[in-house]
């Protein structure tokens, strides 16, 4: 009895883990998509946004998001060359060292002329909300700043723009994604960067995005379902592109499959916040499902990994610049991926999969 | 193509590789080196508080815009070093192969 017990047992350790769901075809409005994301979140959700300006109504950046922030250069035959040392230097901690607005404005404007993004002009229809606090140490201030800078260079208008910079009522926010009640000390920069400061951030930046809601409800559990985001990806392993294996989407009741209706926010975890790093504090705690619950809106988590130089195969002496230890979302080119900010980067072809599906078109 | 010719074309490869890394690098460079904000000089003094404080801020913010600065100059470098090292190595093994191939040829071994 007891070796058919060690053999069941090692049958079971044996077995495949099962594979998630995939990724339901849910009808929601498409032209009610919004993205919004903590620090390297942030920055993916700008290029998500200004990739595909005329499929996304709106951002919300939080603790980062400037585009094209650590670009070193753009040449004559079209290569970007991007740099670790500027995504860690000016972009987050020495912002003494950015460039001006227009800089980042104008390689945004050559790369939709080549066609390798959206036309900047859809941008002027859109919505924006950023954030930063004081306390910040990870992502400076002016790096918000500046990306404000870049979108009212781009077209968007001052008044579809709101902009929290600076203090709460419940103290000075450090690098984390701010709630009314859950999570840590209001200026903690430390996993599972949920931070308590008494202010409804997912309430402030949906409103900004969509305007006026309805109060917001109670997020119910079973609302919160995992998929397989393989299938988004460009095949082979997840991992060395920083794509996760599992995604999770957040569907309120009445967003089912043949309910059309339902609009779509795309809500991006920031470095060491993803499942795999903090489980689902990040997607359990932001406040967003709340506020989707009583708004019909369906709130997609894609999941970002890490990944090592162990991850590429066969070994390359590039590789060190090409990992992605954090599980951060792609804002320098990591992974081999030279066009990270266009609509022909990995992860942006692999968001942009996704918002097809739950709008229901695409595959 | 003779033998000779075959090395001689690997070789002109492996010159255009280094060329094509050190013109990539200097642009790198010169690109980076267009936004280099001007270090910063320490504020004169409002009262005594700031004329100690100005100083000390002052040296703080160059050291940290001079390392920030110094870490993209090397990673351009190490990246620009990391490329051209794995092209040369991917020639280096394909010259072997050619090598193989004509010492072979030349003791009537085939390949």
């Amino acid at each position: 009895m007891r070796w058919l017990g060690l053999f069941l047992g090692a049958l079971l350790l044996a077995r495949p883990a099962a594979a998630e769901a995939p990724l339901p075809r849910l009808g929601a409005d498409a032209a009610q998509v919004t993205v919004s994301g903590l620090s390297s979140g942030a920055f993916m959700a700008a290029q998500l946004h200004i990739a595909h300006a005329e499929g996304i109504a709106g951002a919300a950046i939080i603790a980062g998001g400037l585009y094209g922030c650590a670009v070193e250069s753009l040449d004559a035959r079209g290569v970007l060359r991007s740099l670790v040392a500027l995504a860690t230097g000016p972009c987050m901690r020495v912002p003494a060292r950015l460039r001006p607005a227009e800089a980042y404005a104008d390689l945004a404007r050559r790369l939709a002329e080549a066609g390798r993004i959206d036309p900047v002009a859809a941008l002027a229809g859109a919505r924006l909300y950023a954030f930063t606090g004081d306390a910040d140490t990870v992502v400076r201030s002016e790096t918000v700043r500046r990306a404000v800078a870049l979108y009212r260079a781009l077209g968007v208008p001052a008044e579809s723009i709101l902009v929290h910079d600076g203090a709460l009522p419940g103290g000075h926010p450090g690098h984390g994604w701010v709630t009314e009640a859950a999570g840590g000390a209001c200026p903690a920069e430390a996993p599972p960067f949920v931070n308590d400061c008494d202010f409804d951030l997912a309430g402030a930046l949906l409103q900004a995005l969509y305007g006026a809601l309805a109060p917001k409800g109670k997020a119910r559990e079973a609302g919160l379902i995992r998929f397989g985001q393989a299938e988004f990806g460009p095949g082979g392993p997840q991992r060395r592109h920083g794509l996760g294996e599992v995604g999770a989407i957040y569907v309120p009741e009445g967003c089912g499959a043949t309910a059309p209706g339902c609009r779509l926010h795309v809500a991006l975890h920031g470095c060491r916040q993803s499942l795999e790093a903090v489980g689902e504090a990040f997607l359990r705690q932001n406040g967003l499902n709340d506020w989707a619950e009583s708004n019909r809106i369906i709130v997609l988590y894609p999941q970002a990994a890490a990944s090592s130089t162990r991850d590429f195969q066969p070994p390359r002496l590039t590789d060190a610049f090409n990992a992605n230890p954090q599980g951060c979302w792609n804002w320098w080119g990591y992974g081999y991926d030279s066009e990270y900010l266009t609509k022909e980067g990995v992860q942006v072809r692999a968001l942009w999969g996704m918002v097809q599906r739950v709008t229901g078109r695409g595959n | 193509m003779s033998a000779f010719g075959r090395l001689l074309a690997l070789q002109q490869g492996n010159w255009a590789a280094l060329v094509a890394a050190q013109r990539s690098a200097l642009e790198g460079l010169v690109e980076l080196c267009q936004w280099p904000a001007p270090l910063p000089l320490p504020a004169p003094p409002r009262d005594a508080g700031s004329a100690i404080a100005a100083p000390i801020d002052a040296a703080r913010a160059a050291l940290e815009q001079g390392t920030a600065q110094a870490h993209a100059v090397l990673e351009i470098a190490g990246r620009r070093n990391a490329e051209v090292a794995e092209i040369l190595r991917s020639r280096t093994l394909d010259a072997l192969e050619e090598w193989r191939g004509l010492l072979l040829a030349a003791g009537g071994l085939g390949r």
